[in-house]
């Protein structure tokens, strides 16, 4: 009876392990090499307490450049430039200005999932083996809204946190040819 | 079967993860009663609804007494989470917890924060504030009555077993069982007054059980049950034969002085070690001379010669006892008054003064009788007996007089309970802080009840920040309350407030202050918050 108890726990965390990520708004490939053009897929699983989500704002966090985000049928997007505080170097020409956040703004309901896409090229200036978070802002009806901008402090990780910022982990950059 | 494996299994899970590692996503949409709700009766149950399909993990009901209810019966279905409460549910604030599972696998936590009648104050529970309208003035009458029928009937019934025994006393028996009849009542009747009193009810509540129930449930409920043996043993002492009536009424002495020492605000003062035995002493000495006086008064007028013996009998043994009273007193009153100034500033001080007066001329007029007015009966053709008997009316006056008074105690906390409680008002507050934000938490008054949290947020550097939304969490995992949330309102430049707030429970909260510094950006600091009772 115990095996049987302890067999069927461990087969439950198992699957709330896998269900995690889909109650969170996350990315959908969670690891990246440094010096390479990474496409996110920014994965919505729910409106805000159970009303649509009409916004979603996403901040680019500094050392991710060129950034192209893909429009959506049904949604408008804008972007906001501004200066990046540094100058990056993109395959031999320097960047110092470019989008700094992505707003859709549409509709979609709290029992409805969606995806967002864009792309972006993250600059050496990252540290490998660190994470990069993307904070993002899910605006909803009613005036909710769901923050996911938690970072984890050191040594806690998304699992300690109730809204954590999708994320990935980045990787050492992959040899030139 | 099946469904007590899938909660253990649940259980396990929240183990596993910890309170801390809240992993959305259900969100509670409403419930009813509202979140810091306060409602005219006890709901039968309260209802959560969620946003998705919830199942319930751990839920438990910490009520206004402190007491948790864990193991709560609750209903899922769909969205909803029915949740069936205790019945008679006493008035207060009550909190109740949940942890449920939501379909997506994750464990969330919360607190619904409810109040019957009013919220929970201070104090409360030790039932020394707070009279409902009208019941006062009998529960006074009650006490008294009490009194009367302890000291009078009980310490009548040893004074006949053992000063007065072998005379005829026809009327003094009868003067006797009335005072203990009259006792009995006043002692069950006062049982159900304190009830509601506890209640914070009215005297129409009295029918109810739950009056009965509370009332027993009060430390007064132990002083009621030894009042009532006391009398009882006090009637029973009065039939059978000498040997029994002596061990008979002595047994009810006793009773009559444990009745005291079990409750009241003597008895809970400290040092207990002091206090209950001077309350025991000081009540029995009370019962060993008020007893005495009715039965004196008849015995004198009706025999004066047969009564000469008795009196010389009771005159002596009553040294004794005045000495022991006036110190059990005397050691008392220090403790409850704590300064001189108490005496006059505080009701329970004035109620002393008089007390202390009135039984000054009580003495009086017992070294009256002792000196002269006893000696004055052997005279022949001496009118010493008709004076006696006078002297005897005027104590009982006295002693009418001076239980009254005590009687009203009953509604003046003594100055050592109200110093605690000044400090107990006093507010509790903790300093948080991370490189980047500090905030500065109070909340006033820092103890159990309605309270008033004033946040102030500045940066790391003690700057001044603007921030766009600051959210107070209080949770008390150690006594399984999940997180009771409020969102700030912001009063000032960096200040912000929290209003609508009751604390249910003393001891030592976690608190967590969420600070939205700008639409990307939330920093949340945590410490602990100590609530006095």
């Amino acid at each position: 009876m115990i095996t049987i108890h302890s067999r069927g726990a461990l087969a439950a965390a198992f699957l709330s392990l896998a269900f995690a990520a889909q109650a969170h708004t996350t990315l959908e490939s969670q690891s990246a090499p440094v010096s390479s053009t990474y496409k996110a897929v920014l994965r919505v699983g729910h409106g805000c307490e159970g009303e649509p989500t009409l916004k979603l704002r996403v901040r680019i966090p500094d050392g991710v450049i060129n950034v192209k985000p893909m429009p959506k049928a049904g949604w408008e997007m804008e972007t906001v430039k501004a200066p990046y505080g540094k100058t990056y170097d993109y395959y031999g020409t320097a960047m110092s200005e470019g989008v700094r956040e992505i707003v859709w703004t549409g509709r979609l309901l709290d029992e409805h999932y969606d995806e967002f896409v864009f792309r972006a090229y993250l600059t050496d200036s990252l540290r490998p083996d660190a994470a990069l978070h993307f904070p993002t802002v899910q605006e909803c009806g009613g005036g909710k809204a769901d923050r996911w901008i938690e970072i984890p402090a050191e040594g806690k990780s998304a699992d300690d946190y109730e809204y954590p910022a999708p994320g990935l982990k980045l990787m050492p950059a992959k040899a030139t040819h | 079967m099946m469904r007590a494996i899938i909660i253990t299994l649940w259980l396990a899970l929240a183990g596993l993860w910890g309170s801390d590692a809240a992993l959305a996503h259900a969100a509670l949409v409403e419930t009813h009663p509202a979140d810091g709700a306060v409602v005219e009766d006890g709901p039968a149950a309260v209802r959560l609804r969620f946003n998705e399909p919830v199942s319930p993990l751990v839920i438990g009901l910490t009520d206004a007494r402190g007491r948790s209810h864990p193991g709560l019966r609750t209903i899922a279905r769909n969205e909803l989470l029915e949740i069936f409460l205790p019945p008679d549910l006493p008035r207060g604030t009550h909190v109740l917890s949940y942890r449920v599972n939501s379909g997506d696998g994750h464990p969330i936590g919360g607190a619904v924060v409810f109040s019957i009648g009013a919220p929970t104050e201070a104090g409360n529970r030790s039932g020394e504030t707070g009279t409902g309208e009208g019941a006062g003035t009998v529960l006074w009458l009650a006490r008294v009555t009490l009194y009367l029928g302890l000291f009078a009937g009980v310490g009548g019934a040893f004074f006949r077993a053992w000063l007065a025994h072998g005379l005829p006393g026809v009327a003094v028996d009868r003067v006797l069982h009335a005072s203990i009849a009259v006792g009995i009542v006043a002692s069950a009747a006062s049982l159900g007054l304190q009830g509601i009193d506890a209640l914070g009810g009215t005297l129409a509540d009295m029918a109810a059980p739950a009056a009965w129930a509370a009332g027993w449930g009060t430390s007064y409920g132990q002083t009621t049950a030894a009042g009532t043996a006391a009398l009882i043993l006090g009637w029973l002492s009065m039939h059978g034969p000498d040997g029994w009536r002596r061990a008979g009424s002595v047994s009810g002495m006793g009773a009559v002085g444990l009745s005291f020492a079990l409750s009241g605000h003597a008895s809970a003062a400290d040092p207990q070690w002091l206090t209950r035995p001077a309350v025991f002493v000081h009540a029995v000495g009370i019962a060993y001379w008020i007893g005495a006086l009715i039965p004196l008064a008849i015995i004198i007028r009706k025999a004066p010669g047969a009564a000469f013996p008795v009196v010389r009998r009771f005159s002596t043994g009553a040294l004794v006892t005045v000495a022991a009273i006036t110190l059990a007193g005397i050691a008392l009153a220090v403790i409850q008054v704590e300064s001189t100034a108490n005496l006059i500033g505080t009701a329970y001080g004035q109620v002393l003064v008089a007390k202390t007066l009135l039984a000054g001329a009580l003495l009086g007029l017992a070294a009256l009788n002792r000196r002269w007015l006893t000696p004055a009966m052997t005279a022949p053709e001496g009118s010493g007996a008709k004076w006696l008997v006078r002297s005897v009316k005027a104590e009982i006056v006295l002693c009418l007089a001076i239980l009254a008074l005590v009687g009203l105690w009953r509604f003046t906390p003594p100055p050592r309970a109200l110093a605690s409680s000044a400090e107990a008002s006093r507010p509790a507050s903790v300093h948080l802080h991370s490189n980047r934000l500090m905030a500065q938490v109070t909340m006033s008054p820092g103890r159990v009840g309605p309270t008033r949290a004033r946040i102030v947020v500045a940066t790391g550097q003690a700057e001044p920040i603007d921030a766009k939304e600051v959210t107070l969490r209080l949770a008390r995992p150690d006594a399984g309350i999940e997180p009771i949330v409020r969102k700030a309102r912001k009063v000032g430049s960096c200040a912000w407030e929290v209003d609508s707030l009751v604390l249910p429970l003393a001891g030592a909260w976690k608190a967590t202050v969420d600070v939205l510094v700008d639409d990307f950006e939330k920093v949340s600091l945590g410490g602990s918050l100590t609530v006095k009772p």
